[in-house]
């Protein structure tokens, strides 16, 4: 006889039905095992796999008749209570949890997404044995996700000045991509700092995966110099771009090393000082012969206060990039001294690997909108499972919230974000760079304590497994 | 790589509503004025859904990955199916759409001049002769009571509903009358109430001609007319002894030359009247295509066909990508490289045209000949074209711009497209590719040409995305009658 599942349960964490305790249901021999799911090809959000189709066979038992028809419905209720949560309706997340024989791990859970079609399949012989208290052969049918999750783990960064590279490292590697909670904490409180303008999150597995570059090292180069910059640039200085001509110039160089990506995303720190004038801005990367560049990105008059854009997305084939320049062109001349735009960072995230994000986030208004007692973070969730270092309830989909610490997690506001925020973990570490800023200044500085405000990355992982373990 | 995220914003405050990024069956376009349609499931409880289907406002709809847009666009229809909703999304290209556009730019035609009459102002048309042939001319009538209170006058009206006031009149002049005689350029009001004389000549008993641009402040009416100065009497020349006659007639609503970029920017500041939110305001990416356009006057026009038409006089491209910036300028866009393993090209001479002239007016442009496509084909195609211009110029950018365009047979073609790399190999998302980018089979014969009859290398007119799939078709730049589906071809991207 086939040996039984350590622990087989459908569950909301209030109703639970064990399918393997023999007292109100019943595994049949060859009743289920786990489908694997395939990797998905949308390129649209979602998960890094398909979800999957389970059927598992069951007798539905029972101290009576009516007992076991009661559990009958139960099932039903769970499953149809499943398809509530997934498409955002009121109700516990439903689970599947298991443990196979022989299992070291605790329970892994995948979250149900309601039932295929016709919850249950009933027998035939739906009446006979319920004399015995018993309905046998009972097939489940429903979706889950396809990915497996365990307990979580949390780990967090040194603080530092923004923007900096921040690594959270976890006490162990983990190698299949698994979901991610992070978040930054130590945004002053709203006395200082009312409002944070577009800000952008590069995400990365690990350190090496990004990169932040002081352009104001890049000259010399004709109609390029580099000065010393109000309102708080990351380095003394900007690199300034006065243009004599209309057609494009290209600043000096920085190194980059070796870096080994295929596809790099790149973030900028610009400002233009002119009212009328327009620059188009290109970010061109240089490796082994071969040079690779961001479509113009249009710099337009709607602010003359430094502002956070994405240049774009360079992919090459190299795997080897070695320097880094930028390209810019104005729309017409004029004279006077605010024919200039200047650049302050580029911040750079190698895109190849599936764990590496770009996302960006609205305008807050953290003084009307978050109590004034406490620090404040930026939160990305797309947790799936319960926590215990977050009481919300599990969401089907992700969020990017503002939130306050030491109230309570539930003060949130949402940050209006942009980009995939189901984010993904692999390896050991998650490194980000944040490029924020309140104005007027280039980055997140705190005008009270006259520094640029430190961060902390924070991160909760829920390793994934394709079978259970 | 990231996925794309799917999301839903209120364009006056930029708050996100909604991350629909589950959403199912989405598939988005780009076509030649950038983003064209996106349709998606999601799903949602029907409490939920009934709530989108009532939403008051517009909401858009924004396809973005790793900072950089893919699809852009307002969600249009919503359609309560089971288990959520249907929607679909148009580009920000439909804002043009919305309202009708009247304007008076630029206008060097006759059609809009008439004789005023006494309803009008002091004007006694039957005692004066007038004719628009060509020329707008005035004359005394023989016999006829002339006195300085009646003259005989034409004016030019711009259509009603016009905004634009005029600001600038253009026209030769030929005087033939005595001193008793006189002409002047007046502006008027909408009333044809006389605001101010912008130019007078009195006769001198001969003939004298001569040229006038007047720039002035704005006004509704522009009157010509013609004033006998010394009292009542009997005109008792002969018809046609006394006249005035003015030629290359233009009027105005801008002082400089009525360029395309001028126009593009006046329709961009009329569809932010009722919509002020849909487009950005920024007219940095309207670039001059430097010709003067003479005559531009419209009523009640589609803004998407006029700024098609002020594209297409002189191969440019026109529509909005990102941020809802309008552009117009010349043809741009990325270039993308595929290899083609199935490859299927058919050439046809049937849509080649090397040689072109243009009939504008009551005259024609010279002929103008692609000496190399000529050679090359072995046959010299001829192409008669119109213009409603009256302006040389315009007319020679016309035939230019075409045989520049024709000059090479558009390929039919069926290139599958299994991947898109960049110049350097790189490997991009297919979901990057998009109307106005340039294709390069890079797998063809290496004795083949760079731009063997635009084979090698194309631009797109259309993309059909479907993220679902991560498929791409791809329809070419003017596809021809024949085919169904230019150049398409489903596949898998990696």
């Amino acid at each position: 006889m086939p040996a039984a599942y350590t622990s087989l349960t459908i569950s909301d964490s209030v109703t639970t039905c064990n399918l393997v305790d023999g007292t109100n249901y019943q595994l049949v021999d060859g009743g289920w095992a786990p489908q694997l799911p395939a990797r998905r090809i949308s390129t649209l959000g979602g998960f890094r796999y398909d979800e999957v189709t389970e059927e598992i066979t069951i007798n539905v038992l029972g101290s009576t008749g009516a007992v076991a028809l009661a559990n009958l419905q139960t099932l039903i209720q769970l499953l149809d209570q499943a398809a509530d949560w997934w498409s955002g309706g009121p109700g516990n997340q439903v689970e599947l949890a298991c443990i196979p024989q022989g299992s070291n791990l605790t329970l892994l859970v995948s979250p149900i997404l309601g039932p295929l079609g016709a919850p249950l399949v009933l027998p035939p012989t739906f009446n006979d044995l319920l004399m015995l208290f018993e309905i046998s052969n009972v097939t489940i049918r429903f979706r889950r996700l396809g990915m497996w999750l365990t307990g979580e783990g949390g780990t967090a960064s040194a603080a530092a000045a923004n923007p900096s590279i921040l690594t959270a490292t976890f006490p162990a590697a983990f190698k299949t991509p698994s979901p991610v909670t992070l978040w930054l904490s130590g945004l002053p409180v709203p006395t200082s700092i009312t409002a944070l303008e577009t800000g952008y999150l590069l995400v990365a597995r690990e350190a090496a995966q990004l990169k932040i570059i002081n352009t104001s090292s890049m000259v010399p180069a004709t109609d390029y110099s580099s000065v010393a910059g109000a309102d708080q640039p990351l380095g003394a200085a900007v690199l300034r771009f006065i243009p004599t001509v209309t057609t494009a110039r290209i600043s000096g160089t920085v190194t980059l090393g070796d870096w080994d990506t295929g596809l790099i995303g790149i973030v900028a720190a610009v400002r233009n000082h002119s009212t009328d004038r327009t620059f188009d801005v290109v970010a061109r990367v240089r490796g082994y012969g071969v040079t690779a560049e961001t479509s113009p990105y249009f710099v337009d008059v709607t602010t003359t206060n430094p502002q956070i854009v994405c240049l774009g997305v360079i992919a090459g084939e190299t795997y080897r990039w070695q320097t880094i320049e930028l390209q810019v062109t104005v729309s017409a001349l004029g004279g006077g001294g605010t024919n200039q735009l200047d650049i302050d960072y580029l911040a750079l995230v190698a895109l190849d690997d599936p764990c590496s994000r770009i996302i960006s986030h609205g305008p807050v208004d953290l003084d009307a909108t978050l109590p004034a007692a406490s620090t404040h973070s930026l939160f990305v969730q797309s947790r799936l499972t319960a926590s215990a270092s977050d009481t919300g309830a599990p969401q089907p989909t992700p969020t990017m919230t503002f939130r306050t610490s030491g109230v309570g997690l539930e003060e949130a506001r949402p940050a209006w974000h942009r980009g995939d925020i189901r984010l993904l973990q692999a390896g050991i570490s998650i490194s980000v760079i944040y490029c924020g800023r309140n104005s007027p200044y280039w980055r997140v500085y705190d005008p009270v304590a006259a520094a640029a405000v430190s961060l902390t990355l924070n991160a909760t992982r829920y390793p994934a497994y394709l079978v259970p373990q | 790589m990231s996925r794309l995220q799917l999301a839903i914003y209120d364009l006056v405050s930029g708050v996100m509503l909604a991350d629909w990024s589950h959403a199912t069956d989405t598939a988005f376009t780009t076509n030649e004025h950038g983003y064209g349609t996106l349709t998606a499931f999601v799903r949602m409880s029907p409490a939920e859904a009934f709530r989108w289907y009532d939403r008051p406002g517009l909401p858009w709809v924004e396809v973005c990955g790793n900072g950089v847009q893919a699809w852009r666009g307002r969600l249009e229809d919503v359609r309560l199916v089971t288990g959520g909703i249907q929607i679909s999304g148009l580009g920000a290209w439909s804002v043009f759409g919305d309202v009708p556009y009247t304007a008076l730019w630029s206008d060097a035609t006759l059609s809009h001049w008439r004789t005023l009459t006494g309803a009008d102002s002091l004007a006694v048309p039957d005692r004066f002769v007038f004719d628009k042939q060509d020329r707008l001319y005035i004359a005394p009538r023989k016999g006829e009571l002339h006195d300085p209170a009646n003259d005989g006058s034409v004016g030019y009206e711009p259509p009603v509903g016009n905004a634009r006031q005029l600001v600038a009149w253009d026209f030769d002049y030929e005087l033939v009358a005595s001193a008793d005689w006189s002409v002047y350029a007046d502006r008027h009001d909408d009333t044809w109430a006389n605001l101010s004389t912008e130019w007078s000549l009195a006769g001198n008993g001969g003939t004298q001609t001569g040229s006038q641009t007047l720039t002035f402040t704005g006004c509704d009416r522009l009157v010509f007319t013609m004033h006998y100065t010394p009292g009542t009497a009997n005109y008792t020349g002969e018809t046609g002894a006394v006249y005035v006659a003015f030629t290359n007639i233009r009027v105005r609503t801008i002082t400089t030359a009525v360029t395309g970029n001028e126009i593009v920017a006046g329709i961009l500041a009329a569809a932010r009247v009722d919509n002020p939110t849909q487009l950005h305001a920024s007219t940095g990416l309207l670039q001059s295509p430097g010709i003067d356009l003479f005559t531009e006057r419209y009523v009640d026009v589609d803004m998407r066909s006029l700024l098609t038409r002020l594209a297409g006089l002189q191969v440019w491209e026109v529509g909005v990508w990102e941020g809802g910036r309008v552009h117009f300028r010349p043809a741009t866009g990325r270039s993308w490289y595929i290899d083609a393993s199935d490859l299927d090209v058919e050439r046809s001479l049937s849509q080649v045209w090397n040689s072109a002239y243009v009939r504008y007016g009551t005259t024609m442009t010279a002929t103008a000949t692609d000496t190399r496509s000529g050679n090359r084909y072995g046959v010299t195609r001829r192409r008669a074209l119109t213009s409603g211009t009256t302006d040389s110029t315009e007319a020679v950018a016309e035939r230019d711009a075409f045989l520049t365009d024709q000059s090479d047979p558009v390929p039919r073609a069926s290139v599958p497209v299994t991947a898109v790399y960049t110049a350097t190999g790189g490997r991009v998302p297919l979901s990057a590719v998009r109307s106005g980018d340039t294709l390069t089979l890079r797998s063809l014969p290496p004795e083949a040409g760079t731009n063997i009859d635009r084979i090698r290398s194309f631009r797109i007119r259309e993309t059909h995305y479907a993220c679902d799939t991560d498929t791409l078709e791809i329809v070419p730049e003017q596809p021809l009658p024949t085919l169904d589906v230019l150049l398409s071809q489903r596949a898998i991207g990696g």
